[in-house]
Parts: C-alpha cells; structure tokens; sequence
C-alpha cells in the first residue's frame, strides 16, 4: 500500500516538474510578446460625491420637543482626478420651513447628521478612504462629514444606507411649537479639493 | 427502584427550580423590554416613514476641473491687474446635461475646510467673473468656461480665497418638483456640488495668526457643546489646527475631547462646537484647560472657567429631548432581577449536585 502510494507519488511530482517546467519554458516566451510599448493618456475624472435619499417621514405633534430619527441612503465620494491632493465632503441644511415659512418652523428644531465610515468601492485598491468627522449639527453654514488628506481617498468611496431605527444617523428634533404641515430642507453636500 | 424516589423527588425539585428560574429570566425579559421601549419612545418619536428610498446613488454626470492644472488654480497676481484663467466641464454621461456655475467666496465650515457661499456673494468672490454661467453639454462633450479675475486696486494681504461651484440643473429641477408636491411628510432633499478652490495671491508677506476669543457652553435642542470662538488671522490659511482639551469640576474630569481641524481661513471667525457627550451638564462652574495647535502659528493654551447657569440647565431640559442609551437604557430594578435570577441559578445547581451526590450515596 504505501508503495503504491509512494508510487503515485513519485508521478504526481514527476508531473509537476514536467508541468513547470513547459510554464517556465512558456512564460519568457509570454514576455517577450508583450514588450510592445503601451503609450496613452489617463484623462483626470470627477471629484464628486453623490448624496444619500433620505427617507421622508411623519410624526404627529405633541408639544414637547421631540427627536425623529430616518433612513440614510446609501451614498458615495469619488475621486477619480488621479491627483492625490485630498479633498473634503460638507454638508449644509437650509433651515426647515413649512409652507414657505421658516418662522413656523418652531423655535429649537436640529438636524444632525453622524457620518459613518467610508469602505472602498467594488475594485478600487486603494488602501485609506476619507476619515468620517464627528456628529454635526447641520445649519447653512456647511459643515465637514469627510475628509481625505492628501495622498488617501482615491478612487470610488461607498458609505452603507442605514434603517433608520436601529442605525440611525440623521436625527432631527421637531420643536414642541412647529406648526402642522408639510416640511422640506435641502441639504447640499459639497465636495471640493484643498485650497493651495 | 429504590433510586427512583430520590430521583423524582429530584426532578420535581429541579422542575420547581427550572420553572422559577426561567419565571424570573422571563420577568426580567419583559420587564426590560418595556422599560427600553419607553425610554426610545421618550428619546425618539415613532415616526412613519416613507417607502424605503436607500437605493444606490446615481452616477455623477459631470466633473469640473481647472485647465493646466491638477487639482486647483493658484493665481499670482498684483492689484489692480485683470488675469484671465479657465475651467473645464466635462459631460461623463451618456445624456445631455446642463451644469449650473457660480463664483464662490469662501468661509470657514463650521469644523474647518472651506464653505462656499455664493449667495451673497462677497469678498473675493466678487472678484471672479464666469463667460457663462449655464453650460449645456451632450453626451460626454467637454467645454472650458472662461474665468475672469478683476483684483481691485489697492487690494492687501497676500492671500485671497474664492472658488467656482458646479451643479447639475436637474438636481434643482428635481428639488423644485418635489417641493410642489403637497403633503404632510418632512422630506428632505439634496443637491451635489463641485467646487473648485481658487487662491489669489498679491505680494506681501504670508503670515499666520490664530486667537481664541471665547469658550462658552452652549445649549441647543441637540444638546449641550462647549463653543470655542476661534479666529484665524493673518494672510495665509492655516492648513491644519489639533484641538486637545479636558473639561473637569473640583479635579474630576467630565469630559475630554481630541480632534482636527480642516484649513482654516483668515478673518473669518469659526464657532467651533464640541459636543457634550458625557450626559448633560449641570449647574456650576466647568474648568476648561488644553491646547489649540494650529500648523505654523505657536499653541494656544486653553485655560478657562465656564459657567453653567441653572437658567441655561432648565433650557436645555426644556429643549432637548431625553437622550436614549446614553448609558444604560435599562433601569436598575432590572438589573436587580436579573441578579435575584442568577442567584437562583446558582441556588439550583447547587441543589442538583447535592441531590446528585446523595442518590450517589443511595445507590452505593
């Protein structure tokens, strides 16, 4: 028995070396067919950033101050300048308003909004992605959510939706005087490479 | 046979023991259940949302660049003088697309790194003059806009920051079709924006300064922040600003925070809010001491007293809605049971292994 397999041994080895041996034969050859010199130019892409749905939601009144939180969508940053400058996402929220009105809005409300932690898109190599700040409170002056420093952030960036309830990161505290109605913010995420 | 009696009186020992152990597990389940349910429901209102929206981001149509350079425009200039510079939009979709320009001035954001504010314009923003301000591009066609800069005579500091922002026209198209729509929902929408940076630089020195002008506690219905006034001065941005403080009563440390801040940009001052993590603060007097470093201008020290007022304590009550799992969400009664059912469970074990050890001793 052992002899047998010391047998198939010895040819599954022999079969090996044969098969090396016609890869090694076969790789300078693969070489020397690709030296062809290869010249084309890289046209820089976008710097961009496409930003999240955020789910609308309904509540009913009751007076008191009171926190809503709602789904995040998915959302993502790309760099594809090819410039390895860096670069910074914000987010500015105009202030809530009912029917046209921000004064009817209540006195108090907030939207925050807690940036989560960017993981590299389907084929994109690179190893640092952009560094998620810490919760903002979102008002129109922006606010920075991320941030690439030079050298980190390349290529595609994918932050994962949230549930809205057991992950949730926007939060928005709807003061006990708001008036009923339909309400509307725009929030606009900018993103931009550092100033020189 | 004569095991059988210890050994039923066992097993219906050991089911009085398993039925009231698992009672209490049970209670305290439940009794933990409620208790985390009413401290969400007080913390977070149920609200109903709409159909899930989290579907994947659509693609980016276009990409704004500067021309002749790699990632933004760096112009030397004098006062007085008009240059002349481009920008470059590129259609990266499949479709036609309009993309919307404006020059921006720049300000801080509220944690460092540059705001573009374009409306009002001011400042060095209104330095910048676009040949248009609407680009309309087929499928993957490229235009360069124009860009004028008119320095003003008698224009000082060395530095001058402005930018040019870029938006697809159907991003505000889909804003203002949502908005017609009536209902009673908080929707929210969005809108993606490129900016590119643009430094202006006159002759002069390039200096750095960085001053703190205030600590303050501040109370809004997202909760309690320490504020620290900050404001940049000199005539170059400061690239970055480490933030290191501690904030402690009677030598008990309440709350310590590290952090970095993005570019900072001068003349503008920067309200920089740090939020209170740790509970909510209470009346009396906190002792703020740390550093502020920002990169080429020497470290402040940081090293103040605040008061908090029980005027401001009873605001922040009012405003700021309960704060779920900010420690525990379970009360401690709770606890209390679960401890009651663990000793049980030792108590029955302990049981088991008697009544195991004697019917040993029967059975010998």
């Amino acid at each position: 028995m052992l002899k047998i397999m010391s047998s198939r041994t010895s040819r599954l080895a022999a079969g090996l070396v044969v098969a090396s041996a016609f890869a090694a034969v076969a790789v300078p050859v693969a070489a020397q067919a690709a030296t062809t010199d290869a010249d084309g130019t890289l046209t820089a892409g976008a710097l961009s950033n496409t930003a999240p749905v955020i789910t609308p939601f309904t509540t009913t009144l009751t007076g008191a101050n009171q926190t809503v939180n709602t789904a995040v969508g998915a959302w993502d940053v790309d760099d594809a300048t090819g410039s390895d400058a860096g670069y910074s996402v914000t987010v500015a929220a105009s202030a809530p308003t009912v029917a046209g009105s921000a004064a009817d809005a209540g006195t108090g409300g907030s939207i925050t909004l807690t940036p989560t932690a960017a993981v590299a898109g389907p084929d994109n190599p690179a190893a640092t992605g952009p560094v998620a700040e810490a919760a903002q409170v979102l008002t129109p002056t922006a606010s920075t959510i991320d941030n690439a420093a030079a050298g980190t952030g390349q290529g595609d960036w994918d932050y994962a939706a949230d549930n809205g309830t057991t992950a949730n990161n926007l939060a928005v505290v709807i003061p006990g005087d708001a008036s009923a109605g339909a309400y509307s913010s725009t929030l606009t995420f900018t993103t931009a490479t550092p100033v020189a | 046979m004569a095991k059988r009696p210890p050994l039923m009186m066992s097993s219906s020992r050991l089911h009085a023991g398993a039925l009231a152990l698992l009672a209490s597990l049970a209670l305290a389940a439940i009794a933990a259940t409620p208790a985390l349910a009413s401290t969400s429901s007080s913390a977070t209102t149920s609200a109903t949302t709409s159909s899930a929206t989290t579907s994947s981001p659509a693609p980016v149509a276009f990409a704004l660049r500067p021309v002749g350079a790699t990632s933004s425009i760096l112009l030397d200039t004098t006062s007085g003088r008009v240059i002349h510079d481009q920008v470059s939009v590129r259609n990266l979709s499949g479709h036609s697309i309009t993309v919307l320009l404006a020059p921006a001035n720049i300000v801080n954001a509220s944690n460092g790194n540059a705001d573009y504010v374009t409306t009002p314009l001011k400042a060095t923003g209104r330095w910048l003059q676009l040949s248009t301000k609407t680009v309309h591009l087929t499928a993957h066609a490229v235009q360069r806009v124009a860009l004028t800069i008119t320095v003003p005579k008698g224009a000082t500091g060395a530095s001058h920051y402005a930018g040019v922002v870029a938006i697809n026209a159907a991003d505000l198209s889909t804003v203002a079709a949502h908005r017609k729509v009536k209902g009673r929902e908080f929707s929210f929408y969005h809108i993606n924006r490129q900016a590119l940076p643009i430094t202006i630089r006159l002759p002069g020195q390039l200096t750095r300064s960085f001053a703190l002008r205030s600590v303050k506690l501040s109370v809004q219905s997202a909760g309690a922040g320490l504020v620290l006034g900050l404001l940049p001065g000199g005539s170059e941005l400061i690239e970055q600003t480490g933030v290191k403080l501690r904030v402690s009563r009677g030598g008990h440390t309440v709350l310590t925070y590290k952090s970095t801040l993005g570019q900072l940009f001068p003349g503008h001052i920067l309200n920089f809010r740090i939020p209170w993590t740790t509970g909510r603060p209470t009346p009396g007097t906190y002792d703020v001491q740390g550093t502020i470093s920002p990169q080429g201008v020497k470290p402040i020290a940081i090293n103040r007293t605040v008061t908090f007022t029980a005027a401001k304590a009873k605001q922040l009550t009012k405003q700021t809605p309960s704060v779920a799992g900010t420690s525990s969400g379970t009360p401690a009664w709770v606890w209390i049971v679960l401890a009651a059912a663990a000793a049980l469970l030792v108590a029955l074990s302990l049981t088991i292994w008697k009544l195991a050890r004697r019917s040993g001793k029967s059975a010998a």
